[in-house]
């Protein structure tokens, strides 16, 4: 598959009140074209903090991109691009729809004339044209009677209306990719179920990439073909959809997996938690960011950053767990799941 | 009517109606005729979707807000009739977890403040120091620290937050606790650490919980019995093992099914029951079944006839004209 | 394929025991970045050095007010043979038609227009806050009437009332400060009832009600504490708008009287002598200018350091 996108050694600092946050600590990634990857983590891992630098919407100050870090996308390093360049990349090559859709839609100017807007910005079309292509835009996302809610207003449609909008409006321009980040936090099960289908069928029909930012695993387990699990700033786990959910090879990602309750659990039995709170980014822990809440910490853990871990097909994972001379036993997950790793 | 014939209940609602005017002739109908009992001890969830009145539902039976019509005993007395001392001793036996960790604890206060202030308000203890005392046992039992008591609460995250919701609540030595969505706004790693901690109180003191949430998985987890709210009124009311392997409303098929399961071959072969369009305006609504409107097995009669929940099955209610 | 983790493992070998378990306590409370308030004021003012600027010049201002009687000169000691210095070694700033020290008699002038601006401030806010909180917080008919009533104190031509009420009223400090506040509460209550309606309606509010707490600790402990921000801003505003009206009335002869002085009525004497002597003008007006502007910078940047910051 051809590569779409390609993140190398990201790193992201917030100037703060309180000091220098290194939200993005060295985070590599890339996305092929047609494929959907999921980047998972609590709020505050720096995965939205990623999605933004993709998108040239960190300000600086109080953002600082580091240098050496970069973004390449089609062979283009964006890190380099002037602001004209940022301004036809954004909406018409790549374009991002937000969790709370009411906050991020105009609600002085109706429906229609948003996704009108965002088309005459990037092509050179007639109003009238750029009407059309909205009222498709809006079959296209399942809005029944486009032609006539394209007069409304975001506060007369529902949440899941609005995110349909919100879609409606980044798919304007067929972007080639599409970040969607937390699309369904703000929306109820039945309808978060909808959007996550609709982004499934979108993807499939338009053959667009998708980057889809989340803290549930659950939510993407239908949709995603690779998964990138970051914490504290870093990238911990990423591999295909089946190699992190069957073959997890680093204990968040157990961790992860197993907070979410299965409905065939016994009811008031003590779900497996990951106790603790994310590390301050502020002064990040020189060893393993994970160590302190990791049920199977080991000294080095603590001292020493552990190396990234090449397992097959660009499974990989950072944990001292996987060095060969680590001796741990009983470890979820690991046995089941294939080899250890490649020595 | 669902429930329970023991002694013991602590908490009985009939009938309990809620109506917002809204402007002339429009009347939102947040609580439409629920009705349910609740026994010491015990956690009833209360599910459904946003707007479906399940936080009106549970700040009107702990007298927060005025009911329009029905009944809310609260151990044989009437909530809203509740006046001085009566009404004092019942604001400190009776506990609400907030849904937002935000905006739930005031900014311009210190956390032993934020969780002393209950026991300032009832006079629990005569000095400082025991107050003082008391907020740090109360922190050692919600997972923080001492050192925590005495920050601002700008400085903690989202869960952490909601573990001083806690810690306030507990403060007083309530014995029911209303939880409105105490875990919607958390991560998912997060929201375990503070269904483990409710448990264990739970179990530990022996609290009575009426917990409100739109995720059913996490409800299923932690209730005895589970009411499904849908635009006001209850749809279906079960314990939660028959509602997981026996749900009877269509409402709850469709909520069930719409729960993501971590696992790709699962999901890929699940057939999901995709309820069409959103929830519809509890403005004014048409008579007949609420559901009527996205349910797939919808007849006329569900139009003309609103159904009541009827016991299909040993504590098993459902209000469906399909049963 | 090839693999790092190979490379690392052969080439440092790494001792069996950092292989070992760890046994952890509890997590620790991780370090706070919250020093205080009066670190955030210091570091706002260390940051903003215009403010700091405005600072300095207020406390100089206010010192020297408070010294004032440290002058070798009687304010009030009418020396004819002394008239119209212009500024020297010996008088700073000169000395007016009556052959008073200049300077002496600006300082003693500061004194009265702090003072006035400064207590008409706090009766200002007390007023205002205590109006608007309350109306906010009862609602309903109440608030109708009170908010009414405040309209009807917005819509008054103030400054054309205070004039008439100086005039009825025996002129002097205690009037000035009474006249000065009867008229700029309503703005405050304005801004505290705003903020309070929407304060009523946080979480926290809520909670602290249904854990019983009674009105007066909602709106003491919760709606105030929550509004000061707006409070002091409105406040440092209130105390520019004070000193300027009372410079305006002074100006007019309608302020403190002779021979007491104030920044505005030197002004008035100035006036005869704008084309000799325009410095008789310039001090007071530069005093006037350099207060009024320093109240408003440091309310904006009191304000900055007062809110509340989200640090994670």
């Amino acid at each position: 598959m051809e590569q779409l996108l390609k993140v190398e050694n990201l790193r992201v600092s917030y100037h703060s009140y309180a000091g220098e946050v290194q939200s993005v600590r060295g985070v590599s990634f890339e996305v092929n074209k047609g494929e959907t990857v999921a980047v998972v983590g609590e709020s505050g891992c720096g995965k939205s903090v990623t999605s933004k630098a993709i998108m040239g919407l960190i300000q600086c100050p109080p953002g600082e991109i580091k240098e050496g870090s970069h973004i390449y996308f089609e062979n283009q390093d964006l890190l380099s691009f002037q602001e004209k360049q940022w301004e036809k990349y954004r909406g018409a090559e790549c374009s991002m729809i937000f969790q709370d859709a009411l906050t991020s839609l105009n609600p002085t100017m109706n429906i229609g004339n948003q996704i009108i807007e965002n088309i005459t910005n990037h092509k050179n079309v007639t109003k009238l044209e750029a009407k059309k292509e909205a009222i498709r835009l809006l079959e296209l996302v399942g809005i029944p009677e486009p032609a006539a809610r394209i007069k409304q207003y975001p506060h007369e449609l529902s949440g899941g209306m609005r995110q349909r909008v919100m879609i409606a409006i980044a798919l304007a321009c067929n972007p080639k990719l599409l970040i969607a980040d937390e699309p369904t936090t703000a929306l109820d099960v039945t309808i978060q179920a909808q959007i996550i289908d609709l982004i499934k069928q979108l993807q499939q029909k338009l053959g667009t990439s998708v980057i889809l930012i989340t803290h549930d695993l659950g939510v993407v387990a239908d949709i995603a073909h690779r998964i990138v699990v970051m914490y504290s700033g870093k990238v911990v786990e990423q591999g295909s959809s089946e190699d992190i959910f069957y073959r997890p090879k680093h204990p968040y990602t157990w961790a992860l997996l197993k907070a979410v309750p299965r409905l065939d659990l016994q009811n008031k039995q003590q779900l497996v938690s990951i106790e603790g709170m994310p590390p301050d980014l502020i002064t990040p822990p020189v060893g393993c960011p994970f160590a302190e809440r990791c049920p199977h910490t080991m000294k080095i853990c603590q001292t020493t950053p552990p190396p990234t871990y090449h397992f097959e097909d660009g499974h990989e994972a950072s944990c001292w767990l996987h060095h060969p001379q680590c001796r741990k036993e009983n470890l979820p997950f690991v046995a089941g799941g294939g080899q250890e790793c490649q020595e | 009517m669902p429930g329970v014939k023991d002694s013991e209940v602590v908490l009985k609602v009939e009938h309990l109606k809620k109506y917002f005017p809204m402007g002339k002739h429009a009347v939102l109908k947040a609580v439409d005729d629920v009705s349910f009992e609740m026994k010491r001890g015990e956690t009833l969830g209360i599910v459904g979707e946003s707007g479906c009145g399940k936080t009106t539902c549970g700040r009107t039976v702990i007298g927060l807000y005025d009911k329009t019509d029905g009944t809310v005993l609260y151990k044989g007395k009437d909530v809203h009739a509740m006046k001085g001392n009566e009404r004092k001793a019942f604001t400190k036996e009776v506990q609400m977890i907030f849904q937002d960790p935000y905006a739930s604890l005031d900014p311009r206060l210190k956390v032993n403040q934020i969780v002393g202030e209950g026991m300032r308000i009832h006079k629990m203890y005569s000095s400082n120091a025991e107050i003082q005392d008391r907020v740090f046992e109360l922190l050692d039992q919600v997972g923080l620290n001492r050192e925590h008591a005495s920050r601002y609460v700008h400085e903690f995250s989202g869960g952490q937050r909601q573990r001083i919701g806690i810690a306030r609540a507990l403060a007083l030595d309530p014995e029911f606790i209303l939880c409105d969505e105490p875990i919607s706004a958390l991560d998912v790693s997060i929201q375990a650490q503070i269904i483990n901690l409710l448990i264990r109180l739970q179990q530990e003191r022996g609290l009575t919980y009426l917990f409100i949430a739109h995720d059913l998985s996490m409800v299923k987890h932690i209730s005895d019995r589970v009411g499904v709210m849908y635009l006001g009124t209850m749809v279906e009311m079960t314990t939660s093992e028959e509602l997981y392997t026996n749900p009877a409303h269509p409402y709850t098929k469709a909520l069930l099914s719409a729960i993501p399961i971590p696992d790709p071959k699962v999901e890929h072969e699940r057939q999901r029951i995709m309820l069409s369009g959103d929830v519809p305006s509890p403005i004014n609504p048409a008579p007949g079944c609420r559901f009527k409107g996205r349910c797939p097995y919808a007849s006329a009669k569900c139009s003309q006839e609103t159904p009541v929940l009827h016991e299909i099955a040993p504590k098993h209610y459902v209000a469906c004209h399909l049963y | 394929m090839e693999d790092k983790a190979i490379k690392i493992n052969t080439s440092n070998v790494l001792p069996d025991d950092a292989f070992e378990d760890v046994v952890k306590e509890k997590q620790p409370a991780g370090t706070s970045y919250d020093r205080g308030l009066w670190y955030d004021i210091c570091r706002s003012f260390k940051e903003n050095k215009v403010a700091l600027v405005c600072l300095i010049i207020l406390i100089i201002i206010a010192i020297a007010s408070l010294l004032a009687p440290l002058s070798p000169y009687d304010p009030d000691a009418i020396d004819a043979t002394q008239k119209l210095l212009p500024p020297s070694k010996e008088h700073w700033f000169g000395t007016d038609d009556f052959g008073r020290d200049y300077f002496t008699r600006a300082l003693y002038g500061g004194r009265v227009s702090l003072t006035v601006g400064l207590a008409s401030m706090i009766c200002t806010t007390i007023i205002g806050t205590l109006i608007g909180t309350f109306s906010g917080y009862k609602g309903g008919k109440l608030d109708m009437v009170l908010m009414r009533f405040t309209d009807i104190f917005l819509a008054l031509p103030s400054f054309l009332l205070m004039v008439v009420l100086n005039t009825l009223f025996s002129p002097g400090m205690v009037t000035l400060i009474a006249v000065l506040s009867l008229f700029s509460w309503a703005s405050v209550a304005r801004i505290t009832r705003a903020e309070t309606m929407s304060l009523k309606q946080k979480d926290f509010v809520l909670a602290a009600k249904s854990m019983g707490a009674s009105h007066t600790e909602i709106i003491f402990k919760h709606i105030i504490p929550n509004m000061s921000a707006s409070i002091i801003v409105a406040g440092s505003l209130g105390v520019a708008g004070a000193i300027l009206t009372e410079s305006s009335l002074s100006f007019l002869g309608l302020g403190v009287q002779l021979p007491q002085s104030s920044w505005g009525s030197m002004l008035q004497l100035a006036q005869k002598y704008i084309l000799d002597r325009p410095s008789m003008a310039v001090f007071p007006g530069l005093l006037i200018l350099f207060t009024v502007l320093s109240f408003n910078i440091i309310g904006d940047v009191l304000r900055n350091a007062l809110e509340p910051k989200m640090i994670k």
